[in-house]
């Protein structure tokens, strides 16, 4: 009886919460461009992707964004090779993580997308060796396919001049809908996430531009949540 | 925050390991054979029932594709099961089963051979990126002689997995 009391008394002690947070960020509309793919290309060739990203700030802590991109992808090896082609579109939300003292546009943020990739993928070549048998059979064929897949991300923007941003983001790509097409072949590349891997980890670094509709306005004083 | 710092990390770290695995195919020949078990049909003469068993063969065997100078089957004693690859540049494949048996009382070595055909579709089946595409046997018949042979009985006509035993061969 004694201890169960104690510890009701220490948590109800402990429950103060400060909102420290005094201002309101202005809605606010950003554009930019990845430079990261073109970067990657520079050292890996099987890969090229062209994507531009968006975002709207509803206020302190929500953002609406989309990523929209492109994919030029290759693979060869002894027994396949295949070019996949195709365009993606990532719909979702940014959540800010961090509380800053000031009004500030820099944020950490963790994120959350639908993810759409509509992909053309010739299997040019693909070859089945046998070894108690003379001879090899070669065979090709293209394939139409959509993916649907969920994204979750971590990021980080930075503004590096008056509304200038830099930012990172760490994804992990999670394939939702992606059907088995000609003879049980599944995708190897999936435009917006990747060659098809357990877990399929991409980035981005990109470079972007903020619209604010209005100024940071401060609040009435500082809020409280005392329970 | 140094959580947060720690996650990034930790996901950047598992992201650049998941990158850097270009794996080697482990079997460049994934089609798979037609598994081949030897069995035994006689009439218990105690009984007067069937007694259906495994049948280790004594004898000498080999096996070799028609056509093809690779010998499936090397020449050995004491087998069970064989597995037989169908050749995936036709529709039917022959195999002849070359037979030696000691004669007990002569010493002699008595040779008997059997043919074992298989008629079948191919059907291409993707099997990984490492490997490519392999081909399925569907709708396979057998047929063969019956020097040695007694009967077939055919357990499954679409060959997808060579674990399966898809045929059983009854031994006189």
């Amino acid at each position: 009886m004694h201890s169960t009391r104690g510890w009701a008394q220490d948590t109800s002690s402990v429950r103060i919460k400060k909102d420290t947070v005094s201002y309101l960020l202005p809605k606010a509309l950003t554009l930019g461009i990845d430079i990261s793919y073109p970067i990657r290309y520079a050292f890996n060739k099987d890969e090229k992707v062209f994507e531009v990203v968006a975002d709207f700030r509803f206020n302190n802590n929500w953002y609406a964004a989309v990523e929209a991109g492109y994919a030029d992808a290759s693979q060869e090896n002894s027994y396949i090779s295949y070019n996949t082609k195709g365009g993606y579109l990532k719909l979702g939300a940014n959540r800010n993580l961090i509380k800053f003292q000031k009004a500030s546009n820099n944020s950490v943020y963790a994120g959350a997308r639908a993810v759409i990739s509509v992909l053309n993928t010739d299997v040019y070549n693909y070859t089945i060796n046998q070894k108690d048998w003379p001879g090899d059979v070669s065979g090709s064929f293209t394939d139409n396919s959509t993916v649907y897949s969920l994204e979750l991300l971590l990021g980080i923007k930075v503004e590096l001049l008056k509304n200038f941003f830099t930012g990172w983001s760490i994804r992990g790509g999670f394939p939702i809908v992606n059907k088995a097409t000609t003879d049980g072949y599944e995708n190897l590349y999936i435009p917006g996430l990747g060659f098809k891997k357990n877990f399929m980890f991409n980035f981005n670094y990109t470079l972007s531009y903020m619209l604010p509709m209005g100024k940071a306005k401060s609040k009435t004083g500082t809020v409280e949540n005392v329970k | 925050m140094k959580f947060l710092i720690k996650l990034i990390f930790t996901l950047a770290a598992v992201g650049i390991l998941s990158c850097s695995s270009d794996k080697i195919c482990s079997d460049s020949t994934p089609s798979p054979s037609v598994a081949v078990e030897f069995y035994k049909d006689t009439i218990n003469k105690k009984t007067g029932k069937h007694d259906v068993f495994k049948y280790t063969l004594p004898d000498t065997l080999t096996v070799q594709g028609v056509g093809t100078d690779s010998i499936v089957v090397k020449p050995e004693r004491n087998l069970q099961r064989v597995l037989l690859p169908p050749n995936i540049m036709t529709d039917n494949c022959t195999y002849v089963f070359t037979i030696y048996k000691l004669n007990p009382k002569s010493g002699v070595r008595e040779m008997t051979k059997d043919e074992l055909k298989f008629t079948y579709e191919r059907k291409s089946q993707f099997v990984s990126h490492e490997c490519g595409f392999k081909f399925d046997f569907l709708n396979t018949t057998f047929e063969a002689t019956e020097n040695r042979f007694d009967s077939l009985e055919t357990l499954q006509k679409d060959i997808t997995n060579e674990g399966q035993t898809a045929l059983r061969i009854y031994f006189k």
